[in-house]
């Protein structure tokens, strides 16, 4: 099998997959896949990847002047200080609190890359030794922040973490676990 | 400093290394289901831990800390109980090689310049990435097409682990990870798939076209862009959001079913067309692995293709094949290099190899 593109070197990357009737299909080389920054984004080149972020963040929301864009681009998640100009760029995020910063575009990024942004699956277990005292002082202070910033789904999220940790500490089951 | 104290297990890591280059990985048995054609089956869960940066944004101090906790909370895990820990920083190039070569690690991982840590499991049926692309790269390997027992494996490898470590997890995205692409379950099937009919047929593109409503990804003989060679592909699902872990392994057992069915096809009609054609390929990579003096681990892995479809075919028979895998395993470059130190060279290597090839195709074919 011949890359698609210049017909010349074998395929290294075949690149397929069809989401909501929306049908993406390419065969390249390797060095084609480079050079055009094509190639299967779940290749694991983040590099690659980053251009696809960019190609979907740019035709969803980037619509309105470039200003606004920089604007947008330079926006950071205020834990770990990555933009989302970086995480075009990378294709990485940099924190788990990213997902909150940038919960907007990941929502729509998430739901072309696999076709839903809302997660089914199984969940963490409960754990048994969250309990250390340091853990829920860590919890605590993070949920008076959450609350200040009126972040109020990670502040119930946190409550929760909190609960939980303080139910096992008294010997009791949070009820959460995988699902069936 | 505590950085030194947290990873106890640093010392011990060369001796743990020789372990693993003395033994075979249990994942090479050739009596699974539908071994002939699944080489292997390998689940993967990226999970990360809540308060620390991911791997790519974090400095040294924190990854020091993630891998403290994470080996203190291996400590109580059954399933590890036999398992041993390596030090990735103190890996030199050629056993970092070694390690892909044993499909423990990922390319990328080898290039590690921050603190990071392997464990492999009893058997090597069950390994973790520590500090890879997110914090941990739990990993599940079972022969042939077996996905059920790869994910029952990992997914009580991941409660025993869950009991200790607090996820990122958020109830709209799941399991939160360093690249969407892997959000949601996080989990990752694969295939190892030998599949020489179909290619030598020239339908392997139309028979991914097929598959690719089942949302599945092909990929090359190390994963991750690499080229495909000895006719072995690598399967994997694609998307992790909005699919249930359950669905997913059902969807990927289903989709080795039907490569195996489709492959078995294939075989039929290329024995019933072509006869003469197929066992002259087959023969003349035996003339070649009887009589060369050179075999670069390109060319053995081409051969082993056409050697174990002969097998397949039933034109030699051995009740015992197990070598084509070993053999695939072992003569791989770093493979030979870490047991013959002074095989430093490709050369060394190639003659070295088709010493080892002839002997045992001598015997058996």
């Amino acid at each position: 099998m011949l890359c698609e593109i210049c017909k010349k070197r074998p395929v290294a990357v075949a690149y397929k997959q069809v989401i909501n009737n929306k049908k993406t299909q390419l065969s390249v080389c390797m060095k084609c896949a480079e050079e055009k920054g094509i190639t299967n984004p779940l290749a694991g080149l983040p590099e690659v990847f980053g251009k696809i972020v960019a190609n979907i963040l740019g035709e969803e929301l980037m619509l309105g002047a470039s200003e606004m864009n920089k604007k947008a681009g330079s926006r950071r998640c205020p834990k770990c200080n990555t933009s989302l100009e970086k995480f075009e760029k990378t294709g990485l995020l940099g924190c788990d609190e990213c997902y909150q910063a940038f919960e907007k575009e990941l929502a729509v990024l998430l739901r072309r890359i696999h076709g839903s942004n809302k997660h089914i699956g199984s969940r963490p277990r409960p754990r048994r030794v969250v309990s250390h005292e340091k853990d829920v002082v860590k919890l605590r202070a993070e949920l008076a922040q959450a609350i200040s910033k009126e972040k109020f789904e990670r502040a119930a999220e946190l409550r929760d973490l909190i609960r939980d940790a303080e139910r096992e500490a008294n010997g009791k089951n949070s009820g959460r676990g995988r699902k069936a | 400093m505590p950085n030194e104290r947290a990873l106890e297990f640093s010392r011990t890591t060369a001796k743990n290394l020789n372990t693993l280059t003395r033994s075979l990985p249990r994942w090479l048995d050739n009596n699974a289901p539908h071994a002939n054609i699944v080489i292997s089956t390998r689940v993967r869960l990226a999970r990360n831990l809540v308060g620390y940066n991911f791997p790519g944004a974090a400095e040294p101090d924190e990854l020091y800390e993630v891998i403290r906790e994470i080996y203190n909370a291996m400590a109580p895990s059954r399933l590890l109980g036999e398992s041993i820990f390596l030090d990735m920083l103190r890996l030199a190039k050629l056993e970092r090689k070694f390690l892909v070569e044993r499909r423990l690690i990922s390319p990328p991982y080898a290039e590690a310049d921050q603190p990071a840590m392997l464990v492999v499991g009893e058997n090597e049926y069950l390994s973790v990435m520590v500090n890879e692309e997110d914090h941990l790269r739990v990993q599940s390997i079972q022969p042939g097409l077996n996905v059920e027992e790869a994910w029952r494996l990992i997914a009580q490898l991941d409660d025993e682990l869950g009991e200790h470590l607090n996820y990122a997890f958020t109830d709209q995205f799941g399991y939160l990870t360093a690249c969407p692409t892997n959000t949601g379950t996080g989990m990752r099937v694969s295939l190892f798939v030998h599949l020489p009919a179909l290619a030598i047929l020239e339908e392997i593109e139309k028979v991914m076209k097929k598959l690719a409503p089942a949302e599945i990804t092909v990929r090359g003989f190390y994963g991750e862009g690499t080229e495909v060679v000895g006719n072995i592909f690598q399967i994997s699902n694609q998307l992790t959001l909005g699919r249930t872990d359950d669905g997913i392994v059902k969807r990927m057992e289903e989709v080795g079913q039907k490569l195996v069915s489709l492959e078995d096809d294939a075989r039929d009609r290329l024995l019933d067309a072509q006869p003469v054609a197929i066992h002259d390929k087959v023969y003349r990579a035996v003339g070649i692995m009887k009589y060369a003096r050179t075999l670069s681990s390109l060319e053995l892995l081409n051969l082993l293709s056409y050697l174990r479809l002969g097998f397949d075919l039933g034109i030699f028979k051995t009740a015992d094949r197990s070598f084509l895998n070993e053999l695939m395993v072992m003569l791989q470059p770093a493979h030979i290099q870490k047991t013959f130190r002074e095989m430093d060279d490709d050369l060394h290597r190639d003659v070295h190899r088709a010493h080892v090839v002839r002997e045992k195709i001598s015997a058996l074919v």
